[in-house]
């Protein structure tokens, strides 16, 4: 029972990084400069 | 009208020499040699050599950040004086092309955004849309800005694909009022809801303790299951939107605010109902029920939005009150008839009567009447200005004395107060680049928050002591609940919404966000002379009168001088007006020009000019030596009077230092900022004018294009530098200081070269300006650093980590409690800005503000 609590966990936070970082989002193109990019 | 001109771009938001490094750097695929690229910062426009392709070339510099299009001759006319052009053309039509695709800047309101990640990705969806360089979204007002050539159409789909509402905003006048009904409507809801998910979180609480208990017996089973169904609809109805956004947020990869919230009480309540339907799954000391947790929590983040929701009312309160400013109707005098006319139907040219009492409803020129004008809404002068026949008026200010009758020049969006409210509220909503910190860190926050929880779990299950399940579901939920990133996505924009409010209400209108973090830094003001310092046009400064009857002498000057049209004479015409003096009947006049004038009084020669002049003709001005002298020692003109061969007095003519800078300087100097001045005058004027107003540094004789050198030269040596001008003449100066701040003349509010216009005539406006930066950024500074500290303290003791040494583990119902609190007090910090006065401008001890 321990090592399947543990491996669901560990297999979550897997899921959680696979869904948020490596998928998806990484599409969106990177930010242009604006006037906030400035130095003044 | 419009034809393009062969090798030239219009563009925009090129502010700098680094700015024009990036945008030929940009051209370098299409021209060899950079140096033959000429960028002109003033007028926004880009010279190419011949035989380029100008489309191409667009492209490519709106691809740098500066959106970018052929530059025609209707852009030639309208493009160095903007206020001007608007008021040529009634309905200013946004350039368009093709496809629809629109060159000015979209907003955009946008609905279902909560947190700092939510700004991240409704941001990126901006950007990803095709032609948009910058977008902004302020979660302060829910709106956004792109800006760039782009369909409108195609920015609300980015944002809707990304799971939330948008809608464009056409009219941001009616939107404002919408938004508000929208907000009370919003306000009254979530306080219901509030009330409901708090009540039933309560009514479980006290059953449970008063009248048994929080774990499931068999005996209590079906009771449990009934209630966990009703917390069920409970959640659902009052807490709905977080599970809908966190859900829309899910399936396009993202996280936010709602996921923590969703995935927190989910976690709670799906326990409690796997305990209350399969108690025997679990050891008997874990059999606790956690309902009331779900439901408490959505009731307390419910009244923290709440809070929240009539704080931020309150930020947007300078908007507010200016667009309270615009009367709703007019006494427009038409076929000789005087009818009261919806605002929106006055046209230019109209003829308008405005009585003692009342808001004047348009701009124009005053053709009849004589009245004192309440400006102070507008430009911060807080005393009435004296207003006559030929005088310009603004709409929204007041008619405190007599009856007038003026000619509309402009009206509707293109009066100088509609000006002013677009101006604000745009500035109101770009970020300065400190907020873009929080903005980074949020977008990976969320899902780390996830990992966190996910792991305080597995430790709590491996290592913790029993019943170790309710222990790792309370710490898993704690730590989702109490680490929302809405405090931090707050931060930045409620605080730059009060402060560029507040900078308005002293008369000083920022343009961007990032002019209030920069002015705050500023150690070096260079202040242009003309018009800056001084008044700009010749004032009486002197008089003197050889047998001290001083009102005879500007009676006799004045006779004289009512006949010529010099500038010298108007200054004497105009002292002799404000003292209520009658010039003298002269007769036989004439001028001499570069000598003086002459005239009769009665069989007597009047003569007005200067010494070498009036001495060619006999008279003897050596007794006025010591009065002369003390003239152009303050950099003024002496003129002689003299009656037969007898000299009178002697008047000092000069362009006067306006009474208030000296006070003013005085308070950029206890701000701990030194001044400098640039002026074409010669060397000892110019030192003369300084050593009176108290400025540190002189650069005389320099020509107007060598302003902008100078700014270069101080920045070079490490200063952060504030360039002062009129904003037409100094505006390549004002465009290479770090902040350009341009004073205008009341009506002349959109100044592109400058980050900052005073309205009112006044270097107070920039003390003032400079201390309300400095107070905003400090304020943003408490906030940025409340939310991280909350966070980086908050999640630590969620997941338990006091446990160990005291045996405390929080409770998710006071993690709920601490998130809204949060929020509510980020917003209360940044409303604090609003109390926030400037040192008094009389004196030069400053008590500053407690911000």
């Amino acid at each position: 029972m321990d090592i399947l609590v543990n491996i669901g966990g560990v297999l979550l936070m897997a899921a959680i990084v696979g869904w948020f970082w490596f998928s998806g989002k990484r599409t969106a193109k990177p930010s242009s400069p604006t006037q906030a990019d400035h130095h003044h | 009208m419009t034809e393009p001109l062969p090798n030239v771009l219009s563009i925009t938001g090129a502010s700098c020499q680094g700015c024009a490094r990036k945008i030929r750097s940009a051209l370098a695929p299409l021209v060899a040699d950079p140096d033959r690229i000429e960028v002109d910062l003033a007028n926004q426009t880009v010279t190419l050599p011949m035989g380029n392709k100008l489309s191409e070339a667009a492209r490519l510099v709106t691809q740098a950040g500066f959106p970018a299009r052929p530059h025609t001759t209707t852009d030639t006319v309208s493009a160095p004086t903007k206020g001007d052009a608007a008021a040529d053309t009634p309905e200013p039509q946004q350039p368009e092309t093709s496809t629809g695709a629109s060159a000015a800047p979209v907003y955009l309101a946008i609905t279902g955004a909560t947190c700092a990640s939510c700004v991240r990705t409704i941001e990126q969806a901006l950007l990803s849309v095709d032609g948009v360089t910058s977008a902004q979204m302020n979660l302060a007002d829910n709106t956004a800005t792109a800006e760039g050539v782009c369909d409108p159409q195609a920015l609300t789909r980015a944002i809707v694909s990304a799971g939330y509402g948008a809608s464009v905003i056409d009219d941001p006048e009616a939107t404002a009022d919408n938004r508000e009904q929208e907000d009370r409507q919003h306000y009254r809801a979530l306080l219901t809801k509030m009330a409901i998910s708090l009540s039933t979180g309560l009514a479980l609480m006290v059953w449970g303790m008063g009248f048994g208990t929080m774990m499931v017996t068999e005996a209590n089973q079906t009771i449990w299951l009934s209630l966990g169904a009703l917390t069920l609809a409970v959640m659902v109805g009052t807490g709905g939107h977080f599970y809908v956004g966190a859900w829309k947020a899910f399936r396009h990869h993202n996280a936010n605010m709602d996921t923590l919230i969703a995935l927190g009480t989910g976690t709670a309540w799906l326990y409690s109902m796997v305990v209350a339907s399969l108690p025997a799954l679990l050891p008997e000391m874990a059999r606790h029920v956690y309902f009331e947790a779900s439901a408490m929590i959505i009731g307390l983040i419910n009244l923290g939005q709440a809070l929240e929701l009539r704080a931020k009312g309150k930020t947007s309160e300078a908007v507010r009150r200016l667009l309270d400013l615009r009367a709703k109707t007019a006494r427009v005098i038409r076929n000789h008839r005087e009818i009261d006319l919806p605002i929106e139907q006055v046209q230019r040219q109209d003829r308008i009567r405005v009585r003692p009492g009342e808001k004047l409803p348009v701009d124009g020129t005053i053709i009849e009447g004589e009245t004192r004008i309440d400006e102070s809404m507008l430009t911060g002068e807080p005393m009435p200005v004296s207003k006559r026949t030929g005088d310009d008026v603004s709409a929204g200010t007041l008619n405190t004395h007599g009856s007038i009758i003026y000619e509309a020049t402009r009206v509707g969006s293109d009066t100088a107060l509609a000006q002013i409210i677009r101006l604000v509220k745009k500035a109101q909503g770009s970020k300065p680049s400190i907020g873009r910190l929080a903005d980074q860190i949020s977008a990976v926050f969320v899902p780390s928050v996830m990992l966190i929880a996910v792991a305080t779990a597995l430790v709590w299950y491996n290592l913790g002591p029993d019943p170790r399940v309710v222990h790792m579901m309370v710490a898993a939920t704690t730590v989702l609940i109490i680490a929302c990133p809405c405090a931090l996505g707050l931060a930045t924009p409620m605080s730059v919404m009060v402060g560029v409010g507040k900078a308005a209400e002293y008369g000083a209108l920022i343009r961007q966000g990032e002019a209030l973090q920069t002015a705050g830094k500023l150690d070096l003001v260079i202040l242009d002379k003309t018009g800056t310092i001084t008044a700009g046009h010749p004032t009486v400064t002197h008089i003197h009168a050889r047998d001290g009857d001083t009102q005879r002498l500007l009676t006799l000057a004045a006779g004289l001088e009512q006949h010529s049209e010099h500038p010298l004479a108007e200054a004497i015409l105009a002292r002799a007006m404000d003292d209520g003096v009658r010039p003298d009947t002269v007769t036989g006049f004439a001028a001499f020009n570069g000598k003086g004038v002459r005239g009769q009084l009665g069989d007597q020669t009047l003569r007005l000019g200067n010494r070498r002049w009036l001495e060619a003709e006999g008279v003897d001005v050596a007794t006025l030596d010591a009065a002369a002298g003390a003239i152009t020692r303050a950099a003024g003109t002496p003129l002689f009077l003299a009656l037969g061969q007898q000299a009178l007095g002697v008047i000092g003519i000069a362009d006067a230092i306006k009474s208030d800078s000296k006070a003013a300087i005085q308070r950029l100097h206890d701000a701990g900022i030194r001044v400098m001045m640039v002026t074409g005058d010669v060397e000892a004027t110019a030192r003369a004018i300084a050593s009176a107003a108290g400025i540190d540094d002189v650069r005389a004789e320099v020509l107007p294009e060598n302003k902008a050198r100078i700014v270069e030269e101080m920045r070079s040596k490490g200063h952060t530098v504030a360039m002062v001008g009129d904003g037409i003449n100094d505006a390549p100066a004002l465009a290479a200081a770090d902040v350009g701040f341009a004073i205008g003349t009341g009506t002349d509010v959109a100044i592109e070269s400058a980050a900052i216009t005073l309205i009112r005539g006044s270097l107070h406006g920039v003390a003032d300006a400079i201390e309300i930066s400095r107070a905003t950024v400090r304020n943003i500074h408490q906030n940025l650093f409340g939310a991280f500290v909350y966070n980086t303290l908050g999640i630590p003791i969620a997941a338990g980590v006091l446990y160990p040494l005291w045996g405390v583990l929080m409770s998710p119902i006071l993690a709920g409690a601490a998130m809204s609190l949060s929020s509510v007090t980020v917003v209360t910090n940044a409303n604090r800005l609003r109390l926030f006065k400037t040192s008094p401008s009389q004196t030069s001890e400053t008590s500053k503000g407690n911000v």
